[in-house]
């Protein structure tokens, strides 16, 4: 399990944000090589070593001994075959700041158990799965007519297979490949209804992955959710691409293009990630929405914009200063409806496995014909890593 | 007028700036967005009264900026710049006002007092006051109290983010941009 991580070549991140600490691929660090779901050996070395905190740990323990404590049993190896996960995301909500219509929440975001099976001890043949927590949508709670749907569901399931060097092939269940991965779910490109990027958002794919050193470009095939009824099913494709033309800057372009039986989706998206300085970064992507009712009835046409750019200040390991903004337009006309939402606060890794985040947030939406004062509220998160 | 006032500024701009060898100038683009009290006048539905009355306006503006900055030591630096603005103007729901969005022409100065953290990040207060100009509503100035934050993503570029509230509105006022010095 220990791992020399001065060995690796660095190309790999948790967060879009680390490109700051040299890392500009997932490929290393997550067995998804575009980002996202279980963390490969080196991912959690790296995460214990660079990312961590320094402060409750004793000078006297060195990096190669917290990189062989970083696996699911600490220290106890396990067969190379073997290796399970735990992921835990919850959320204390306060919202409506200084309102008396202010509420307390909490959320329960994501709880998953995962797994990656190899069979081999390159990992060139390998499953994936994951299984977990899904919150009832909130719709649900109210409605007496839809039937609410299981709280448990399978996030990905596949097989991904290294063809030849910096190739590899997916297959099963999965993420869409689209812009730039990052953990806020409630992002107005990923938790707004429709967007088809959120969460919980897999879909039955196949997905070519090329990622040589100086570019990557990932293409999938996607038939939908299979467990969904087929009409709803959402396939088609989406394209991936990223070129680094210096180690601290990535330029990237997405597209994707789908329909189901009532509803055509097409996404673009320009990306980027700059870091300007160890522990320092920004990310932006500006991406457009266009939905096409394909048949005579209530769904909304939309041919909207967002733009998602957050700045990770690192004052020092472990701790950060985070700041997010973002904007929604749905519509390309006047009375189209915008929304602006930013948020700064604190991103912290105390010690190895957690993830503490403190933020507050104001929205803001202007409309011709309703504009509402402004809302704010407040995020304490914890993330848990095993 | 308002023509003539920016000549002068760039001019003074461009001397001062050849006059140390530390001083740049600036030129930016930037998204903006505040809110502040406007003087509206409407006829209540309700009541057929004449009302008149402060209504909070959220203005969402596109700016241009041209500015000076200069080093006081190795860590504190001064600068201040004028921005053109354009952009639009939402009044707070209200029912009786028939149209409540609106376009403004706003300028604004700004002057700034920044603390370098490390090579690539520094932050300080912005002061700043603004003039806009409303159709169907008219003009009026306001000031602003900001934190600035300017993060240096290249060598001569600059992410320039503020965040802070302007006189009367009690919420947030925040810009994000890039500037460019020379």
């Amino acid at each position: 399990m220990a791992i020399s991580l001065g060995f690796i070549s660095k190309s790999a991140f948790a967060y879009p944000d680390f490109i700051s600490y040299g890392y500009k691929s997932c490929t290393v660090c997550h067995y998804n090589g575009v980002g996202g779901g279980p963390l490969t050996d080196y991912g959690r070395a790296l995460f214990a070593t660079e990312i961590v905190a320094k402060t409750f740990i004793s000078d006297k323990t060195t990096e190669e001994q917290l990189s062989a404590s970083s696996g699911f049993l600490g220290s106890t190896e396990l067969p190379y075959w073997f290796r399970p996960g735990f992921k835990y995301r919850g959320l204390f909500l306060k919202s409506n700041l200084g309102s008396k219509e202010s509420v307390d929440r909490f959320i329960q975001m994501q709880a998953d158990v995962n797994l990656a099976v190899a069979l081999d001890q390159k990992n060139d043949y390998l499953f994936v799965g994951s299984y977990g927590y899904v919150p009832t949508p909130a719709r649900y709670k109210t409605s007496v007519t839809e039937k609410k749907p299981s709280n448990w569901i399978s996030k990905e399931i596949y097989f991904r297979l290294k063809v030849i060097k910096n190739f590899w092939v997916y297959t099963g269940l999965m993420d869409k490949v689209f812009g730039i991965r990052h953990p806020d779910h409630t992002a107005f490109n990923k938790g707004i209804s429709g967007f088809g990027l959120s969460q919980n958002d897999q879909t039955h794919a196949v997905m070519l992955h090329y990622a040589p050193k100086n570019y990557e470009i990932a293409a999938q095939y996607f038939a939908g959710n299979l467990s969904q009824t087929a009409e709803l099913r959402q396939k088609g494709f989406t394209v991936m691409t990223e070129y680094f033309p210096t180690e601290g800057l990535s330029l990237g372009v997405s597209a994707l293009q789908s329909k189901n039986e009532y509803i055509k989706w097409d996404r673009t998206a320009l990306h980027s990630r700059i870091s300007f300085a160890k522990g320092k970064s920004i990310f932006a992507e500006f991406g457009t929405r266009i939905d096409t009712p394909l048949q005579n009835n209530t769904i909304d046409t939309k041919n909207g914009f967002y733009t998602y750019i957050q700045g990770l200040i690192g004052l020092e390991q472990g701790y950060n200063f985070l700041t997010t903004y973002q904007t929604y337009k749905d519509k390309l006309t006047s009375n189209g409806t915008t929304r602006n939402r930013l948020g700064t606060g604190l991103l912290f890794f105390p010690w190895p496995r957690t993830e503490f985040r403190f933020e507050v947030i104001n929205d803001r939406t202007t409309a011709q014909t309703n504009t509402s004062p402004d809302t704010w509220s407040g995020l304490a998160q914890v993330h848990l890593s095993w | 007028m308002v023509n003539r006032i920016v000549k002068k500024c760039v001019f003074i701009l461009l001397v001062t700036s050849s006059l140390t060898s530390h001083a740049g100038l600036t030129i930016g683009v930037h998204n903006n967005s505040w809110q502040e009290p406007l003087p509206i006048s409407y006829v209540d539905t309700n009541t057929s009264q004449a009302v008149s009355e402060d209504r909070l306006g959220t203005f969402s503006t596109v700016s241009l900026g041209v500015g000076y900055e200069d080093l006081i030591t190795k860590r504190w630096r001064y600068g201040f710049d004028l921005q053109a603005h354009y952009g639009t103007v939402d009044l707070h729901k209200l029912e009786s006002f028939g149209s409540p969005r609106n376009y403004t022409q706003t300028f604004s100065f700004g002057g700034k007092i920044n603390y370098r953290v490390s090579k690539t990040f520094s932050f300080g207060p912005l002061l700043g006051v603004h003039y806009n100009t409303i159709k169907n509503i008219g003009s009026g100035v306001g000031f602003s109290a900001l934190l600035n934050m300017d993060f240096d993503i290249f060598e001569e570029t600059r992410l320039v983010q503020t965040l802070g509230t302007t006189q009367g509105s009690k919420t947030l006022s925040y810009s994000i941009g890039l500037n460019r010095i020379f």
